[in-house]
């Protein structure tokens, strides 16, 4: 059994994110797909933390972009997954998925409607 | 005129930036807060008073959570347990070491007291706390005997939690205790003093 902890769910959907976004994630895109994919309301503040945490693990890598007008002249600071980082989102992402398969359709426990 | 008007408009609130900014620290600030001015640029095309309802929204919920965050890793609960562990031994002090000298002191934690010497005595018992938890978590990182390694980090704790409730019981009703029992008493309040102090700053342990 390896020791290394999986991803938790905020975790996967910001690391699944920057596989979607490829060389365009920065802060406002990846909390934009987030909220338009998971429909789950996403702060900067919850984003950047996130980040910053698995930047810390080196599961993610950070860049610093261009700045523009329309951001206050302040830099975009770009995020992409690492190899290391990649490695932990497929098992997390293949534990969720073992546990998950054979469920549908969903017990009873599960449905929200009887 | 009307292009002044127009950056007037896209200009997002002053006040909730200032208040993400205090939180914020280091390289994360400036990407951060562009990115909230460009969202909120986006917005307030369509409609600037939902952008700044939308902009309030992100700083203090994000506020809130940089600092919860922060807290976390820095462990401010155990620096607050510190603090308390010296308000114990500073009553102790008072009450039964320098029974004396205490009856100044002692005055000056009444909760009637509001005065600049009370100031004095909470700043005094803040700083006590830190400096001593300083000194006792370079000591508890440099200690070669496990026993003392065990006491600063482990028993000690342990003890500050359990006895800081009875601390209290003691404070109301010490003055018929015997002597040895309140030195005893004394001596627990001291070892949860520094046990307190010793958790209160955890970063200190590291050589």
């Amino acid at each position: 059994m390896s020791k290394s902890r999986n991803l938790g769910e905020f975790e996967i959907l910001v690391m699944a994110a920057l596989i979607r976004l490829g060389d365009n994630a920065y802060g406002v895109t990846i909390r934009q797909e987030i909220e338009n994919r998971a429909e789950r309301a996403v702060t900067v503040g919850a984003l950047y933390t996130t980040l910053a945490r698995l930047e810390e693990k080196d599961f993610v890598a950070s860049r610093m972009g261009e700045a523009t007008p329309e951001r206050g002249g302040r830099a975009k600071r770009y995020f992409e997954m690492t190899p290391k980082g990649r490695a932990h989102f497929e098992r997390s992402v293949s534990s969720l998925g073992a546990m998950l398969k054979g469920l549908r359709p969903w017990p009873k426990t599960l449905r929200t409607s009887a | 005129m009307a292009e002044d008007a127009s950056h007037q408009r896209i200009t997002p609130p002053r006040a909730a930036s200032a208040l993400l900014a205090l939180a914020l620290r280091g390289s994360t600030m400036a990407p951060l807060l562009g990115d909230l001015d460009e969202e909120y640029a986006e917005i307030a095309e369509g409609s600037p008073k939902a952008a700044r309802r939308w902009y309030w929204r992100q700083s203090v919920l994000s506020t809130a959570h940089v600092i919860a965050e922060r807290a976390r890793q820095e462990h401010l609960h155990r620096a607050l347990l510190g603090v308390a562990a010296v308000f114990v031994f500073l009553h102790y002090w008072n009450l039964w070491i320098a029974p004396g000298a205490a009856t100044q002191v002692y005055a000056l934690s009444d909760v009637g007291s509001y005065g600049p010497a009370r100031i004095a005595y909470f700043i005094v018992a803040i700083l006590g706390a830190g400096a001593a938890g300083a000194f006792f978590s370079r000591v508890a990182a440099t200690a070669r005997i496990r026993l003392i390694k065990f006491i600063l980090t482990r028993a000690g704790p342990a003890a500050l939690l359990l006895f800081a409730p009875a601390s209290f019981e003691i404070l109301t009703a010490g003055e018929g205790y015997p002597v040895v029992y309140r030195l005893s008493q004394t001596g627990l309040a001291a070892g949860s003093f520094i046990a307190g102090a010793a958790i209160a700053f955890p970063h200190a342990r590291r050589p």
